[in-house]
């Protein structure tokens, strides 16, 4: 028997019912500042969420501007998507934390299978000295960029820390001192903490406004990281001007 | 070294990109089926546009964020085919409590159909402006969303 069964809106509904049921997401992270270009994407723990992980990356790479820049991730249209997908796959592996002696026999041989035989693999900012690597694409000057990263352990940490920031009101030294403790407890101690009032501003943009309001109530919080011209990363805390 | 003092930025491209991450994390979570790694793609997905906002050629911002954000969920799919073992995730409560068949007929159809039916369904995009999204000619959208709905009639018992 053939019935007037409209299947399409039935289906419809069905996804709609679906659809309301997804949990609501949070805000997305917005950096304040000069945005650059970013890596392939790197993976992430299940059920993990990492809100200040993009304003990391793109504070990590944000001194080293001149270099990335010249990058063309052009999306939506991507000038190699397969490489693209190829170092994410790559990057996908060791937990997070590649190091560049890993990351470059993995990263030559899927130039090799995918048959970019006139690209190179160059280390920036020291990356080859780093325990953490990400990766880019220069495509003008056919080279995959290697990048200094901070490994998923201490993204965490830099987590945590911002949250506290955000939670106690630390002037200027206390701040600067729990960065470096913070720094220090997983072994690094080739780095700088600036808390200039020149220095970058930013948070997750769900935050955002309560962490203008904390540094208009004299607290430091914590924006971001970079790397100096030799290759030793920054970290920087926003603050109020003396 | 030199860090220019930087100020929050607010325009219009954001505000809409911004109106528009809800929505693209819904389907990215239905295309990865995987609520927390969707809400890591739609975030790189909108860090990406921003980055990118002098590339952004003005008509449909929710269709450039799924643009990118569909790219950056492929790619991950590629890459757990490459790296994953036995998936013994739970099925999440919240489709489990409200249209489990439907969910698990869902993950029985390729990503890229599966992507092509919400933005059909629920976004209500042409055949047309599926297909720029997806980078397929609207006649293979055509195709993929008839049979993605045979399929489900079949699956769901819907046959009628």
């Amino acid at each position: 028997m053939t019935t007037n069964f409209d299947f399409d809106a039935h289906l419809r509904a069905r996804l709609e019912r679906l659809d309301a049921a997804i949990p609501a997401p949070a805000q997305p992270v917005i950096v304040a500042g000069p945005v650059v270009a970013a890596t392939a994407p790197q993976p992430r723990s299940r059920g993990r969420r990492r809100k200040l992980v993009p304003l990391l990356a793109a504070a990590a790479l944000l001194l080293a501007a001149s270099v990335v820049t010249a990058q063309r991730f052009l999306y939506p249209d991507t000038p190699e998507p397969k490489l693209e997908a190829a170092l994410g796959e790559v990057l996908a592996d060791g937990d997070g934390c590649l190091s560049a002696a890993e990351a470059r026999p993995a990263i030559q041989a899927k130039l090799d299978e995918l048959g970019y035989a006139d690209w190179d693999i160059v280390a920036r900012q020291r990356a080859d000295e780093q325990p953490c690597v990400t990766a880019g694409l220069l495509v003008p000057e056919h080279s995959v960029l290697l990048f200094p990263a901070m490994g998923e352990e201490l993204e965490d940490a830099f987590e945590v820390l911002a949250a506290e920031l955000l939670e106690r009101c630390l002037n200027r030294t206390d701040a600067m001192a729990l960065v470096s403790s913070v720094l220090i407890s997983h072994g690094i101690t080739d780095f700088s903490v600036h808390a200039d009032p020149w220095g970058p501003q930013g948070g997750p943009i769900d935050q955002f406004d309560a962490y203008k309001q904390h540094v208009a109530d004299g607290c430091f919080v914590y924006v971001g990281t970079g790397r100096n011209g030799d290759g030793r990363p920054d970290y920087y805390l926003w603050g109020p001007w003396p | 070294m030199n860090l220019a003092r930087a100020v929050p930025f607010v325009i219009d491209l954001e505000a809409e990109l911004v109106a528009a991450y809800p929505a693209l994390v819904r389907r990215l979570t239905l295309v990865l089926r995987d609520h927390a790694d969707a809400e890591d793609t739609a975030q790189t997905a909108f860090t990406r546009a921003l980055e990118h906002r002098r590339d952004f050629e003005g008509g449909d911002v929710r269709a450039w964020l799924y643009t990118i954000g569909l790219r950056l969920a492929f790619n991950e799919l590629r890459r757990r085919r490459r790296v994953a073992s036995v998936d013994a995730t739970p099925e999440p409560a919240w489709a489990m409590s409200s249209e489990p068949d439907l969910w698990i007929a869902l993950g029985d159809l390729e990503p890229r159909h599966r992507a092509a039916l919400l933005l059909s369904t629920l976004e209500g995009y042409t055949h047309d402006e599926i297909g720029r999204i997806l980078d397929v000619p609207a006649g293979t959208v055509s195709s993929w969303l008839s049979r993605t709905k045979d399929r489900l009639r079949q699956l769901l018992g819907d046959d009628r």
